[in-house]
């Protein structure tokens, strides 16, 4: 309560009642500093019993004495900062400050012992859930033991600056155990123990700190003038005198805890040691395990999904709700083929035409129709017009595809192929025959195109959505993409009528290499790139924001500019094949080639192979319309140069969450240099800087200057008392002194001076209620004797008044006595001392 | 006993929390971390049960009695002989001057520390004089998770006069003889007979021995005094009026009054009336000691509305008197019996 309006309030009482209680105090003087080290200890034990309980359940290697040591330090450090206010308010700025300067120099260090940590944590949870192992951070310095020492360093440090809140701060239960029982729950998860000790700790910490909660008797406000021993609340009808913080009944709760949870823990530890049963999740884990398997994969983000999608590429067309790619690696498809080429094979699926919100429409939406025309189109009349240009050649082909885990309503067709399916059930093998004819290796086709087919491709396949003409245009106009095309110019007269086809399908071909030139000049390949916000488009987004996607991005962007440029293009979403995954598959060389494959080919061998397509294969592409070739494959997305499948670093641990993803933070050019040309010993580097001048003078001159604050700011008042100490040590009666009770010291007097005047005086007969008053006057008594005895001492009338004046200020005022009253004392009772041996 | 409903509700949810997260997580060894948390309200229980039954609380003051202005300092006690501490204690007190009662009740929460003796020191600050009594009304004491509030039936209270600063004024006129005995010492030392008896009234303490009337006494099974005519005459009577506005006021001069006169040997009688009853109470005053006892019996008096309530009763009683000195606030009336004022 601010002062003045303390005094307001004190007036009012006085008005109202005469009477006002005043500031309470106790005979048990609360030392601030050692409050203030066992809050730091409780601290250190909970931060202790995290950390290296997470660090022994995955069997992390790290120096164990260094850390221990370091965490201890610094959780004194940090709860000493309530020892006073000025140290509270500029404490917290300077360790924070400290702890980002370090960061920032030993970052790489400190990175990659966090991804050491990651790494070890995601192969158990990837080995438990029997996943491959998915995500690997990477770690530049690959010695561990040290890295991840260092990288503790960091992290209990932040430990115990939060801890240091609920704790020390606010004494908070709930809050305690959020911040540190998950890191625990990390290895229980998994039916990995950290160490009994560990766990135990943490329930004596949780169980003290509830306790003290609960008994409102744990607050020591920060030091400042107006500190007091009893915190006052007042109500209309109640005052509320709380005491602040008692030490001893701390101590004596915390060992009490500490005594219940042992006992229990030791009597309860063989249940500790029980292996789990055979792993049976009910309903509740299941969901759970589904969420902990999405995080694996994709991250924080891939929580925040707006749908599921196959290595990114959903069903239906939708856009923008992914935040990042992390294929399972598990089969969705076992493709049986005879390879025929190089050329990679894709298996169409869904083929978007309208862009919708976001999202590609598949080719009928019987809300739409074509421009101004009544023309609808349905599904199957467009496979039928796209199947007029088959290329049905000398060579054909089977193809067997079995459905493992891919999306069921779409029919997987490879190019050239004709199929009457409607749904591919997961656990369905299709056999599909087609024409294995690669890109432009055949004769197009001078096709008489039915009227509304023509409508589709030069109208329905050229739209985009008027809030996005514009913008498109504007882009294009801006990069300099399709300058040198003008989709309405004449065709030169030159050019035969035979080779009009051909001449504008280059020019449609070579928009598409600009298009895609455009996209790796300036735009990036990841995984990762974060889902699409809400109110934007998605294609928009991506081409002035974000600037950084997978295929879907990249396709769905190219149709959009091609379309706006005249280009009559298509969106595709399925499967492809590459050589490579082609060489990994199975010879199966009890199958005849003969039955698989007819005509000619561009291998030196043929077989028939059993490939495995992961959903790390699941892609999305265009088709351009091609005149006299009908709509052709085209590869738009950039080759990934730079994508990064890891887990997001230290500084990235949200990457996808909010925005694109942060890998590695750009180390200065010459730390990274460093690194390549000298790899030395992290630690051997970071320990001699530590003992020589990084931190470690640093810290000690922190630690100094909080012992310096201290000492100015209590010095005085120490100073005080230890000069009192020395005096009174002597005499052991320091405490009596320090505690007013000057009635006891006084007793010492009244005995010797009854016993040497034979001053049975009736009016005390109990020693033990004498009182400076009446300590006086029987001095008084004394010292009419002595005069008439006529001794001579240095003691007179004045002198006792000021004794009992000053004896009852010494024990009853508020403010007490100064130093100088306090020395004029004891030379009046050394005085009486005489008195007494002269009496004698 | 009284359970607390609250405290029970959250920790149950909390435990129902920690057994949510054991069928999610669905290991054995979580129940390890249950284990203290349900065991915990049990040894809480058991302990404060334990400790309770040896508490000992005691309300003081230091010192007999304090000047105004000079802070009151009651101290409380709590021993706590066990070796299991209690956090929380709530000790609800009452503080006030008789004069002015207090609505507010004042709530002390402290600690028990295991085999120690707490003592507490309230200071007070009384603005005015009176009886200031500290009043403990309740003792409550709850275990280590609050969940278990005991209230004991012991109570407290110290009380400690707070008497008035005195002030200078001008002296009153002396109108009995300082020194010497009164008639009736006189004449029974030179043998004559004692003067008229003017009535027989009961013994108060001061009273000389030789006025006690031992026939009637012996008769009466109480001790009588007579009242000689002119025995009265020779103390002064200083009778407070303690009418609400100005009792302040009325004690500062009262005791100011009271010290003139002893400092300067001068006899008097203090009379107290007690307004709900009309009695009046004498009380012979020879040195200081004796005043503090003045003022602790003069603090218990009821406080009136009327200026002048004690005077006329005091005349309509027929109670009789030489030398009156009315004192009303900072004023003092000085009169005889027959109300004329010197």
């Amino acid at each position: 309560m601010p002062y003045w309006l303390e005094q307001i309030f004190r007036k009012k009482e006085l008005a109202q009642s005469s009477v006002y209680v005043g500031d309470i105090t106790s005979n048990d003087h609360q030392p601030r500093i050692l409050i203030c080290l066992f809050r730091g200890l409780l601290v250190f034990m909970a931060s202790y019993a995290t950390i290296i309980g997470v660090l022994d359940c995955f069997e992390l290697p790290f120096n164990r004495p260094i850390v221990i040591g370091f965490l201890f330090i610094i959780s004194m450090v940090v709860a000493l900062l309530y020892l006073h206010k000025l140290l509270f308010y500029t404490g917290y700025f300077l360790i924070l400050g400290i702890f980002t300067r370090q960061l920032i120099y030993y970052y790489l260090y400190a990175n990659s012992g966090f991804q050491a940590i990651t790494n070890v944590i995601f192969e158990e949870y990837s080995d438990f859930f029997k996943m491959d192992f998915l995500r690997e951070a990477q770690e530049i310095y690959t010695n561990r033991y040290e890295t991840i020492t260092i990288a503790v360093f960091f992290i209990g440090t932040f430990l115990s600056l939060l801890l240091n809140v609920t704790i020390s701060g606010y004494m908070n239960t709930i809050e305690t155990i959020l911040i540190t029982f998950p890191f625990l729950e990390i290895g229980f998860y998994i039916f990995k123990k950290p160490p009994l000790h560990c766990v135990l700790l943490l329930l004596s910490v949780y169980l003290t700190v509830a306790i003290l909660q609960y008994s409102k008797n744990f607050k020591m406000q920060v030091k400042s003038k107006r500190t007091k021993e009893f915190i006052r609340l007042k109500f209309k009808k109640t005052h509320f005198f709380y005491y602040q913080t008692n030490l001893k009944g701390q101590i004596r709760t915390l060992l009490l805890s500490a005594v219940i949870v042992f006992g229990l823990g030791i009597i309860a530890s063989p249940l500790y040691n029980v292996p789990p049963a055979t792993y049976r999740p009910n309903a509740l884990r299941t969901e759970a395990d589904n969420l902990i398997k999405i995080y694996l994969q994709n991250g924080i983000g891939g929580l925040f999904d707006r749908y599921n999608a196959k290595g990114g590429v959903s069903s239906n067309g939708r856009l923008g709700g992914i935040s990042s790619v992390r294929p399972d690696f598990q089969t969705d498809l076992i493709v049986t083929f005879a390879p025929y080429s190089y050329e990679t094979i894709y298996l169409k699926g869904f083929t978007g035409s309208q862009y919708y919100q976001s999202q590609w429409l598949p080719h009928t939406y019987k809300e739409l129709s074509v421009a101004d025309t009544e023309i609808y189109m349905t599904e199957n009349n467009i496979k039928a017009y796209d199947n007029l240009f088959l290329p049905k050649g000398d060579k054909q082909a089977k193809m067997q595809i079995k459905n493992v885990d891919a999306y069921e309503n779409e029919v997987l067709l490879p190019y050239y192929a004709e199929s009457e399916e409607t749904g591919f059930p997961v656990g369905e093998t299709m056999t599909i025959g087609f024409y294995p004819y690669m890109t432009y290796d055949y004769e197009g086709k001078d096709l008489s195109i039915p009227a509304d087919y023509d409508e589709y491709i030069h109208n329905y396949c050229l739209q985009v959505p008027e809030e996005l003409k514009w913008e498109l245009l504007s882009y294009c106009h801006k990069n300099e993409i399709g300058q040198n095309y003008d989709p309405y110019q004449e065709i030169p007269q030159n050019i035969p009528a035979e080779d009009r086809n051909d001449y504008i399908n280059e020019q449609r071909r070579l928009l598409a290499y600009e298009v895609y030139s455009h996209f790796i000049k300036n735009f990036d390949y990841t995984m990762a790139p974060g889902s699409t916000p809400v109110y934007y488009d998605f294609v928009d987004y991506f081409l002035n924001y974000q600037q950084r996607g997978y295929c879907v991005h990249f396709a769905s962007s190219a149709v959009l500019l091609l379309r706006s440029m005249g280009v009559p293009c298509r969106y595709v979403e399925g499967y492809c094949i590459p050589a490579t995954l082609v060489a990994e598959g199975q010879l199966l060389p009890e199958e005849n080639v003969a039955d698989w494959y007819k005509g000619a080919h561009s291998l030196e061998e043929q077989g028939v192979v059993e490939v495995e397509v992961s959903d790390a294969y699941a892609h999305a592409w265009i088709e351009i319309y091609m005149e006299g070739y009908g709509f052709i494959p085209f590869e738009i997305t950039p080759a990934d140069m730079n994508s990064d499948m890891g887990i997001p670093n230290l500084a990235g641990m949200f990457a996808g969450l909010f925005d694109i993803d942060f890998t590695m933070a750009d180390a200065p050019e010459d730390t990274m240099n460093d690194v390549v040309r000298n790899p030395e010993d992290a630690l051997k580097r970071f320990l001699p800087t530590l003992s020589a001048t990084r931190i470690l003078i640093p810290l000690l001159l922190f630690i100094s200057g909080i012992l310096l604050v201290v000492f100015i700011l209590q010095g005085n008042q120490e100073l005080k008392k230890v000069s009192r100490r020395k005096e009174w040590l002597r005499k052991k009666k320091y405490d009596l002194l320090i505690h007013e009770n000057y009635l006891q010291f006084s007793k010492v007097f009244y005995k010797k001076l009854t016993t040497a005047s034979s001053c049975k005086n009736t009016l005390y007969p109990s020693c033990s209620n004498l009182l400076p008053d009446e300590l006086c006057k029987l001095v008084s008594k004394c010292l009419t004797i002595v005069s008439e005895k006529k001794q001579k001492l240095s003691l007179t009338e004045k002198d006792l008044d000021f004794y009992r004046i000053h004896v009852t200020k010494g024990m009853y005022s508020l403010s007490g006595i100064t130093i100088n009253e306090y020395n004029e004392l004891l030379r009046i009772e050394k005085e009486l001392y005489k008195l007494c041996k002269l009496l004698k | 006993m009284k359970m607390n409903r609250f405290p029970i509700i959250i920790y149950v949810v909390y435990l129902f929390l920690a057994l949510f997260l054991f069928i999610i997580l669905e290991h054995p060894f979580l129940l390890l971390t249950l284990l203290p948390f349900v065991a915990a309200p049990f040894f809480s229980i058991l302990i404060f049960r334990h400790v309770v039954s040896q508490l000992q609380f005691r309300a003081y003051c230091k010192t007999a009695s304090v000047d105004m202005r000079n802070p009151v300092l009651f101290s409380v006690e709590a021993k706590n002989p066990s070796f299991f501490p209690l956090l929380k204690c709530e000790l609800t007190f009452h503080t006030e001057n008789i004069f002015r009662p207090n609505p507010i009740n004042q709530v002390l929460n402290i600690p028990l520390n295991a085999r120690k003796k707490g003592v507490f020191e309230i200071p007070l600050e009384a603005q005015l004089p009176g009886m200031v009594t500290f009043h403990i009304t309740k003792i409550s004491v709850s275990d280590y998770l609050n969940f278990v509030t005991i209230t004991l039936p012991e109570t407290c209270m110290a009380q400690i006069p707070v008497l008035p600063a005195p002030k200078e004024f001008p002296p009153p006129e002396k109108t009995v003889s300082s020194e010497g005995e009164d008639e009736v010492e006189d004449n029974s030392n030179h043998g004559m007979p004692s003067s008229d008896i003017k009535e027989i009234r009961e013994y108060r303490p001061g009273d000389k021995l030789q006025r006690i009337h031992w026939k009637l006494s012996a008769k009466l099974d109480d001790l009588v005094v007579k009242e000689l005519s002119n025995t009265s005459v020779l103390s002064i009577v200083l009778l407070p009026e303690l009418s609400r506005n100005n009792i302040t006021e009325t004690t500062e001069t009262l005791r100011s009054l009271m010290e003139y006169f002893i400092d300067n040997e001068q006899r008097f009688e203090l009379c107290l009336y007690q307004h709900a009853d009309c009695s009046f109470e004498y009380i012979l005053v020879s040195n200081r000691d004796e005043l503090l006892d003045c003022f602790i019996k003069f603090y218990y008096l009821t406080l009136y509305e009327e200026e002048d309530a004690a005077l006329n009763a005091f005349f309509a009683s027929g109670q009789h008197g030489s030398s009156i000195i009315q004192i009303k606030g900072t004023e003092f009336i000085h009169m005889d019996s027959s109300r004329t004022v010197f």
